[in-house]
């Protein structure tokens, strides 16, 4: 019996001795066939399609573009930008050119004027059916059409309305002239920023285009805003800081220029707030896809527009950004039959509603602005 | 392979464990007194950052009394209110304004607010590109729009306002417009209370942080963030103020491990890294949270300063090199030693060794190690008597195997060579004596009354008397003669060196003599006798079994003679055709 046992024993040992030299060769047999494996699944690979896609954070999120290269056996190449300039000179840039690409109402006609977007072909996006009807009449949004042709798809939006304190504004207010309203002086927030208040208060004027003002509008609104600037608590730049100031002051109104995501801080901060789309509309801005002229991919950037508008998408794109999408109706943040949206153009001279602007913020006296 | 000895292996076995042990000693040693230094580095270098603090906030209090100062001043109150007989007091205000702003060049911008008309300044001295001015009345702005404005005149009386840290880009104060700069307001109350406007002063950071700096040593790095991590001081100036660009640097995303401050876990920390991501030299940093503003209590910033630690840690790689050399050196004294003590420890053992395969040559051995103490010592004594006991052995050996030799070439009675060893030495003697030319004789004794001896007297007296006669033949032999006992009463004799036929007459007649005396037997005298025949080489055979056959021949002729002397073979070869003719 201690016979067996120790030869069991010593079986083992050889065993282990023999494991000494069959490990190292174990990782190495292991090793070469990853990097046969590697060179196989590269030789399958090159052949695969490839969709550049330029967008912005939040577009095209990493599950949803591997879903997306595993159905269409296509290969991805997601380039961020942060800013309507990047995104300009991306598409000017050296390298591999773009696929396709997403960019708000204003550059996509400089865009398509500059001939860079290819006119789409609107029956390769089936999904487009599935969208709200007002984002399928692109025909009814500045800049998308061109002549007889589109040349671009409505994806996210988001609205700069109005948001109010429930508790002091009783009834929800109609026009952005709530804004001047004497009774919330010292309660009112409004967005530091030059071209938005401009066309907001050209709006609230009743002027038919809030981005082209002749220069009497134009100092007819710079006065406006003084006024505006002396019924105000303060402004605000970031969403957060703009929280703390309405809730720490018990601000009574709000100019959103981040619209629904706002509505949601505050709701969590503890405010009731409403959100009203004034009657005069609101400055809005509209993200749309559009595909780059002469891309060899093209047919991969049309199912990556459909793809794009596919209720799961969508959705996740209102639950994680916090922003409309075009398919599903988000509450509080639609569009009601009546309120218009008013996408954002380019404006007639930005560095003059800077160079106001600047004055109208630092506080000069409405006297130095001429009539 | 090469098979190496014990004093190889003994040597890299000790000489490995000295290295290693003087490596790992000195590599240890090393790193804890670097870990001391950076300890240490960090540990002042936290104290500098909490005195840099204190400082900061003892210089902000500094401004708030100035702030407290002048919103105190008299005139303050009419001037804010716009009374009609304030323009006096507003040009006394304005020049003391002016006095505070030249004696304090981190001062950018003092104004007096009123609560009334939005928040219109009243009076405000800047510090522009040409020097320090009173703005002219109608360039007056509305503030009340600014935090610095209705924040201050929430504040309590006597308090001031302190407000976030931001880049001083407000018109008018062009100086430099990407300066950090901070604002420090206190509201203008009456007797009984009612606010009527603001003092507010705005500071330049830059400036109160560069006279804070000089007191600090050369090479430090000041960080700086406010409650949300955003750099608003920070060696690299492009890092600061990032939120005004729209591309925030977060202090917590530079440096992870400033996290916990900002989370409200522990006001202060140190930690070591590089300054920079791909930057190898090592800093210490320190960094402390430290409440800021009074307006709502929960506002803080973060102060850091960071310290390259080549200076710190310069002693510690003298020691570093020092803790080499001493390693190298003791590593070297180790592989001395160890080769000295495998010697040593191996000596012993090729002693032991060379005495085992040497052990009957006693001229080659050295001295076994058998006085040593140790197991060496027991090892060597115990081969010392295990060498004993063989050499004694083969000693009995030698000695039974001599005994037997003599016993087979001698008489055990007489101890004369026997007739085996005669011959042999006869044999030996004919070689000799043909090689020189020599002659040799061969006597042969047959005792005449041995027989008498034995049946009268017994055998024990017949083997007395036989002994005699041996001890007498060999009395009677010179030079290199043998006498030896054929077997019962037969000797013979062999002389060698024969020169002349008298020398073997004179022998016989020895011999004769000395047989012709009486032997004593107990009692008994009797006289034994003898016969002798005589053989020559060459003369008479060249063979020794020739020359004893002959000499036995010429012995028992001489035995049937009647008169008894010696006869020679010659003689009995020349009467031989007579008698047998007779």
């Amino acid at each position: 019996m201690k016979l067996v046992v120790l030869r069991i024993i010593r079986g083992w040992i050889a065993c282990l001795r023999a494991g000494t030299f069959v490990t190292p060769l174990a990782i190495v047999v292991c090793l070469l066939c990853f990097a046969w494996g590697g060179t196989l699944t590269d030789s399958v690979a090159s052949p695969r399609a490839v969709l550049r896609v330029l967008a912005w954070p939040g577009y095209a999120d990493d599950d949803w573009v591997r879903a997306f290269e595993n159905r269409f056996h296509a290969k991805v190449e997601v380039t961020f930008i942060d800013s309507d300039e990047a995104l300009w000179a991306r598409m000017h840039s050296a390298g591999p050119p773009f696929d396709v690409l997403a960019a708000n109402t204003a550059e996509i006609q400089r865009y398509t004027h500059a001939g860079l977007l290819a006119p789409l072909d609107l029956s390769l996006i089936p999904n487009r059916l599935l969208q709200r009807p007002y984002f399928q009449h692109i025909a009814d949004i500045r800049g998308l059409v061109e002549g007889p042709d589109a040349y671009a798809i409505p994806f996210t939006y988001s609205s700069m309305g109005l948001i109010y304190d429930r508790k002091q504004v009783a009834l929800a207010p109609h026009s952005m002239r709530a804004l001047w309203d004497p009774r919330y002086r010292g309660k009112v927030l409004d967005f530091n920023s030059a071209q938005h208040n401009f066309s907001f208060a050209a709006l609230a004027l009743g002027y038919s285009d809030p981005f082209n003002l002749s220069p009497q509008q134009m100092r007819r609104v710079a006065r406006e805003l003084v006024g505006l600037r002396r019924n105000l608590l303060t402004y605000y730049t970031l969403p957060e800081e703009a929280t703390a100031l309405f809730v720490q002051h018990h601000a009574a109104l709000m100019f959103g220029n981040y619209g629904t995501q706002q509505v949601e801080l505050l709701r969590r901060a503890g405010v009731d707030v409403g959100y009203v789309i004034p009657d005069e509309g609101a400055l809005a801005w509209l993200d749309c896809w559009a595909i780059v002229r002469g891309t060899g991919s093209q047919a991969l950037a049309y199912d990556w527009i459909n793809y794009m508008l596919e209720p799961a998408i969508s959705a996740q794109l209102t639950q994680r950004e916090g922003l409309a999408n075009t398919v599903s109706p988000a509450p509080g943040a639609e569009p009601a039959a009546g309120q218009h949206l008013v996408w954002i153009q380019r404006v007639e001279s930005i560095g003059q509603r800077e160079a106001l602007w600047q004055r109208i913020e630092s506080g000069d006296r409405l006297r130095s602005f001429t009539k | 392979m090469i098979r190496l000895g014990l004093t190889s292996k003994l040597s890299i076995l000790l000489v490995c464990i000295g290295v290693a042990a003087s490596g790992a000693t000195g590599y240890y040693a090393y790193r804890a007194n670097r870990r001391m230094l950076m300890q240490e580095a960090e540990r002042s270098l936290l104290t500098s950052t909490q005195l840099l603090s204190q400082r900061f906030n003892a210089a902000l209090g500094d401004v708030a009394d100035d702030v407290l100062v002048l919103a105190t001043m008299p005139s303050c109150v009419s001037v804010a209110r716009g009374d009609e007989t304030s323009s006096a007091g507003r040009a006394r205000l304005e020049d003391v304004f002016l006095q505070f702003m030249a004696h304090h060049p981190e001062y950018l911008e003092i104004r007096l607010i009123t609560r009334s008309h939005y928040g219109l300044e009243r009076i405000r001295v800047d510090r522009g590109a040409s020097g320090i001015v009173a703005v002219p009345e109608r360039q007056l702005e509305e503030k009340g729009q600014f935090p610095y404005v209705f924040d201050t005149l929430a504040a309590m009386e006597g308090h001031v306002y302190l407000s976030p840290i931001g880049l001083k880009a407000e018109r008018g104060a062009d100086l430099d417009k990407s300066r950090p700069a901070m604002r420090i307001g206190a509201p203008i109350s009456d007797a009984v209370g009612n606010k009527f406007g603001v003092l507010v002063i705005d500071i330049d950071l830059t400036q109160v942080f560069g006279r804070l700096e000089r007191d600090l040593p050369a090479g430090y790095l000041v960080y700086l963030a406010n409650e949300w991590g955003d750099f608003l001081i920070h060696p690299d100036a492009t890092q600061t103020f990032g939120f005004e660009r729209g591309r925030r640097v977060l202090m917590q995303t530079s440096f992870p491990a400033t996290q916990p401050l900002f989370n409200g876990r522990g006001t202060t920390l140190t930690f070591n890294g590089s300054a920079q991501v791909g930057q190898n030299a090592a800093h210490a940093f320190a960094f402390v949270r430290s409440p800021f503003g009074l307006v709502d209590g929960n506002r803080f910033i973060v102060l850091g300063l960071a310290h390259s630690l080549t200076a710190a840690l310069a002693p510690a790689d003298a020691l570093g090199s020092q803790i080499v050399r001493m390693v190298v050196m003791s590593s070297a004294i180790a592989v001395v030693l160890a080769v000295l003590f495998a010697r040593a420890l191996a000596r012993p053992l090729r002693a032991l060794a060379h005495a085992a395969t040497h052990v009957f040559d006693d001229s080659r051995v050295d001295p076994l190690p058998v006085s040593r103490a140790d197991e060496i010592g027991v090892l060597a004594r115990c081969f010392d008597l295990m060498r004993f006991e063989i050499r004694s052995q083969m000693r009995t050996l030698h000695a039974k195997q001599q005994e037997l030799t003599h016993l087979a070439g001698h008489d055990t009675l007489t101890g004369l060579p026997n007739r085996m060893r005669f011959m042999e030495q006869l044999d030996a003697s004919i070689r000799h004596a043909s090689l020189c030319g020599e002659k040799l004789a061969v006597i042969f004794i047959d005792l005449d009354g041995f027989k008498q001896i034995n049946d009268q007297l017994g055998h024990p007296a017949g083997d007395r008397a036989l002994v005699v006669v041996a001890q007498r033949l060999r009395g009677a032999l010179t030079g290199t003669d043998i006498v030896a006992r054929l077997g019962g009463d037969e000797f013979i004799i062999l002389v060698s060196g024969v020169r002349s036929p008298e020398q073997i007459h004179d022998a016989a007649g020895r011999v004769h003599t000395a047989m012709g005396e009486a032997v004593t037997l107990g009692v008994h005298r009797m006289t034994v006798g003898a016969s002798m025949g005589i053989s020559e080489f060459p003369q008479d055979g060249d063979h020794a079994e020739e020359l004893l056959a002959k000499a036995d021949a010429a012995m028992y002729a001489a035995k049937t003679s009647s008169h008894h002397r010696p006869m020679r073979y010659q003689e009995l070869a020349a009467n031989e055709p007579s008698a047998e003719c007779g």
